[in-house]
């Protein structure tokens, strides 16, 4: 049996989709219900749904043999997982962002606002940038804007969001899309199952 | 019957350091505290900075021990012609990144100093495996060597690219390899050449060969015949089944220089074994010898084994003032040499359960 944890939402629901395509169905998770554990024995494969900022424990501790994440949550996270594939799904960037004039006064610490302390810091730290961090958990484009910031590290898709606030992305930090982990424990046991998935969705990206 | 009177961490313990004992390894009993100064200095080699500190009684600055092998090679006395071959089991305390405290480590493991050649690696994989198969017989042994990678690495100058392409190694990432290697305008032979080396994963003869073809300098092919010697001998002894060859396995950089190794457990979900070969810190302490080594971690263990008895004793006693206080004792001592656990009591406990109640 494989355990595979799933993001509750859009990203979960692509994954599953091209789960099904190479034969790892189990129709009842399209249902609508509060389940959250689903199991196909004749594929030989249990899903759970969880949040998708929780789906690299949920694999790091073994309770799931692989997990589909964005690359922002294991960078966050530092876990100590496999990263074996992108999946060139929910494509976005990880970027440091502010007011469309900012300029930075490097006479004193960068206030960072963000949801992403330890990309912030690990950031800065290369630029060797002295930063005050302010972890806030949504809304983070008006924190510049209300002066609460200097600028937010934050994901931006579209860059719409930034530009309905008045903000512009100053430097880019990575590119984020969401990748297939694995336990590395799990991964020596059940390495064929797993490389056999890897295989079958590499062969998807090219379709 | 004592075995099952000893919780499963107790046996295991037992049976390791029997293990241990028997390959004429003697045991190493280290001091609580070490002065700070010596972790400070090698920072480097400890695998958190975070190490708790306080003042001794003279005032000089003590730790409580991050680490076992640091204090080991420090007060050695093993030169070449002088193998030092020591086991410990040991607490350890370090930061734990998920819960942000403290926590204590508990280790058991082994260290070979002085001069380690063909056998005494393939001993050390041995026991490995042997300590492996006392925890249970679903285990496997990863190893690679330090040397096929980082002679890949030799030529890059830039500490941080090092760093971001290592860390990509550890988790088999191919697809941020190649974006890191062109980000750091990396040669594309050199590239290439890591992503087949992540690649190479499987039973110890199987990697060899695809290990092969790979080899390029006089550093990996002295690193290719290190394990192909191993491979032989362990091959002969017929052992090498459960020992596979995954070289994403990267131990410290700064600590191992040879063979590495991690062991797994099915239904673990991380290694409980990790060590290998590690001259780089005994140079870092002016000492010419080779060393090796391995540690257990017995935490994540607890996990692994519920010790869940469902009674606390096989024989409750009860006795009040009437009864006969002697006839109490003899009676338990009785139950107790049948091999029974026998609780003697005035009241029963609370919560405690009992499979047969006297009241004497």
């Amino acid at each position: 049996m494989l355990n595979v944890a799933l993001p509750k939402g859009r990203l979960g629901n692509k994954v599953y989709n091209m789960l099904e395509a190479i034969g790892y169905e189990c129709k009842e998770i399209m249902e609508d219900s509060r389940k959250l554990i689903f199991i196909n024995e004749n594929t030989g494969v249990k899903y759970f749904l969880v949040k998708p900022s929780d789906v690299a424990i949920y694999v790091e501790y073994g309770a799931a043999d692989i997990g589909f994440v964005g690359k922002d949550i294991l960078l966050e996270q530092s876990s100590d997982v496999y990263e074996l594939l992108d999946l060139g799904l929910g494509k976005c960037k990880m970027a440091v962002a502010s007011i469309n004039d900012f300029r930075d006064d490097p006479k004193r610490p960068l206030r960072v606002a963000t949801k992403f302390p330890n990309i912030a810091r690990g950031y800065y730290d290369t630029k060797n940038r002295e930063i005050e961090i302010i972890k806030l958990s949504g809304s983070i484009e008006i924190a510049p804007v209300l002066g609460l910031s200097d600028v937010i590290v934050d994901i931006v898709e579209t860059g719409k969001t930034l530009i309905e606030n008045g903000l512009s992305v100053v430097e880019d930090i990575v590119p984020i899309s969401a990748r297939m982990i694995a336990n590395k424990s799990s991964y020596k046991f059940k390495e064929k199952e797993i490389e056999k998935i890897v295989t079958e969705l590499k062969k998807g990206e090219y379709k | 019957m004592l075995k099952q009177l000893m919780s499963t961490e107790d046996s295991i313990i037992y049976s390791l350091k029997t293990l241990y004992k028997k390959s004429g390894y003697s045991e190493f009993k280290m001091r609580r505290f070490e002065e700070y100064s010596m972790y400070a200095q090698n920072k480097s080699f400890l695998m958190s900075e975070d190490i708790i500190t306080f003042n001794g009684m003279g005032g000089k600055l003590l730790a409580l021990k991050p680490d076992v092998t640091l204090s080991i090679v420090k007060n050695t006395k093993a030169d070449t012609d002088n193998t030092e071959k020591i086991f410990y089991r040991e607490s350890v305390f370090r930061a734990d990144k998920q819960s942000h405290e403290y926590k204590e480590i508990n280790q058991i493991g082994l260290e070979v100093l002085g001069n380690i050649d063909k056998l005494a690696t393939v001993e050390i994989l041995q026991l490995a495996m042997k300590s492996l198969e006392v925890v249970s017989p679903d285990y496997i042994l990863d190893i690679s060597h330090m040397g096929l990678i980082m002679s890949c690495l030799d030529d890059l100058e830039q500490a941080q690219a090092r760093e971001e392409i290592l860390g990509c190694i550890g988790s088999k990432n191919i697809h941020d390899l190649k974006n890191i290697c062109m980000k750091y305008s990396v040669d594309d032979d050199i590239s290439d050449r890591i992503v087949k080396l992540v690649g190479v994963g499987a039973d110890i003869k199987n990697a060899l060969e695809m290990l092969k073809p790979l080899i390029i300098s006089d550093g990996m092919k002295n690193a290719y015949d290190e394990l192909f010697e191993i491979y032989e001998l362990l091959n002969l002894l017929g052992c090498s089944d459960k020992i596979r060859i995954d070289l994403s396995l990267i131990n410290d950089i700064d600590y191992y220089n040879g063979i590495v190794m991690k062991g797994y457990i099915k239904g673990i979900h991380k290694d409980i074994l990790s060590g290998g070969r590690y001259d780089n810190l005994t140079q870092k302490f002016n000492k010419s010898i080779g060393a090796m080594g391995f540690a257990i971690y017995m935490g994540d263990l607890l996990y692994f084994y519920s010790d869940k008895n469902d009674y606390d004793a096989d024989v409750l006693i009860l006795y009040n003032e009437n009864s006969d206080l002697s006839a109490v004792v003899y009676e338990a001592e009785k139950l107790r040499s049948e091999g029974r656990i026998v609780r003697v009591d005035n009241k029963i406990p609370k919560n405690f359960k009992y499979l047969e109640l006297e009241q004497l």
